[in-house]
């Protein structure tokens, strides 16, 4: 978890105008907000473009932030937002056929994950999720990969514990499914 | 319910208290259930492995200079149409301020023959007849001077006659001589030395 005694500094010297603030909670929440992110839209190139957007509403939305959750919960829930209006947007512009198929397997080649292994792994996860709805998926994802409790995703979500409970649940019977159906 | 659903169910904590009683039980008289159990504890443990990949860090060392030249770009563009209209505001207050000063300038350089007479009062007439003296020409002078130059001397007439500055008066004046007889007998030398006096006793 991050400690939130820094974030509330870091937070307060940002809205007293000292930029390199900024700078800092991106360093040290970068890497939760692209894995969230790439996790939900399942390719790097999409997950940057969240990162990007999600950067924006923090930088503008930062000033009004009350500590009223952690700082933590608060960057999951704006990342969790926009990966899902992302996907949304996306399947439309699939639907439509706006997106052509050469940009999609260029989205595909991409990587910045150096271990081939890990990136084999990382991509046969990513096909499977990318199968499941992105409510399911949202939940699936933070309880795996972050560790988080049903409270927290709750909190994130917005959703109710029992809602998140049986996504969980339905979530991961059709992972199971499809992994299996893979190996 | 499937086994693999208790398994999932079991392992996340949602199973009531009885429900978990009951599967341990099985759980101890199945190896099948245990190899299964362990499977997908397995499947789990595979997500903390590569929750936190090694990646390319030049990746990550970029997202922050990415940004910050989003965020120039983005200002620049809310702030173009307001450049926009400020240019086209201050070309038109320049416009309107050389078109002034060039009016101004004109005004400046106005002389006696380009003067406007209808915006002018008496004492500045008086003045234009001064400065201009013997050099004014029936023909140069513009129509509203004529208007004022004729109403000096017929001004003048009516003093002369001692009657009322106005129509009537005149209309009864000449009512009562003959002024064509009176004309008649004046030559063309007389009627300008009278006119002359006139005016001199008009204006001077």
């Amino acid at each position: 978890m991050a400690d939130n005694s820094t974030d509330f500094e870091l937070v307060n010297n940002f809205i007293e105008g000292n930029e390199s603030a900024f700078n800092k909670i991106v360093l040290k929440y970068q890497q939760k907000i692209y894995w969230h992110a790439r996790r939900m839209t399942g390719n790097h190139l999409d997950a940057d473009e969240v990162v990007q957007d999600v950067l924006l509403v923090m930088y503008n939305k930062l000033k009004d932030f009350k500590f009223q959750s952690s700082l933590y919960t608060w960057i999951y829930k704006i990342t969790s937002t926009r990966s899902i209006n992302f996907i949304n947007h996306r399947k439309v512009k699939q639907t439509f056929s706006f997106e052509d198929q050469s940009e999609n397997s260029m989205r595909k080649e991409d990587r910045i994950i150096e271990n081939i292994e890990t990136h084999e792994k990382i991509e046969k996860l990513e096909r499977a999720l990318q199968r499941i709805p992105p409510k399911q998926r949202e939940v699936f994802v933070l309880k795996n990969y972050e560790q988080m409790t049903y409270e927290e995703i709750a909190e994130i979500t917005g959703k109710s514990i029992g809602g998140m409970k049986s996504n969980y649940f339905q979530a991961m019977k059709k992972i199971m499914e499809l992994m299996n159906e893979n190996e | 319910m499937k086994m693999n659903e208790k398994i999932i169910l079991y392992v996340d904590g949602q199973l009531d208290i009885n429900e978990q009683v009951k599967f341990e039980e099985e759980l101890v008289a199945s190896p099948d259930l245990q190899k299964q159990l362990r499977y997908y504890k397995n499947f789990l443990k595979g997500f903390e492995e590569i929750s936190d990949p090694e990646v390319d860090g030049r990746y990550f060392n970029n997202i922050i200079p990415r940004f910050r030249e989003r965020i120039e770009k983005k200002s620049y563009r809310k702030f173009r149409p307001v450049l926009v209209f400020s240019s086209a505001f201050s070309t038109v207050i320049i416009v309107f301020f050389v078109l002034l000063i060039n009016k101004n300038i004109t005004n400046d350089n106005l002389d006696y023959n380009t003067i406007s007479f209808n915006n002018v009062n008496q004492s500045e007439l008086n003045e234009y007849l001064v400065n201009s003296n013997d050099q004014i020409l029936t023909n140069n002078i513009p129509v509203s001077m004529e208007s004022q130059y004729d109403s000096i001397i017929e001004g003048a007439i009516y003093s002369e006659l001692n009657i009322l500055n106005n129509e009537q008066s005149m209309v009864n004046v000449l009512n009562k001589f003959d002024f064509n007889s009176i004309i008649a007998t004046v030559d063309l030398q007389e009627a300008n030395v009278i006119y002359a006096d006139l005016i001199n006793k008009k204006l001077y």
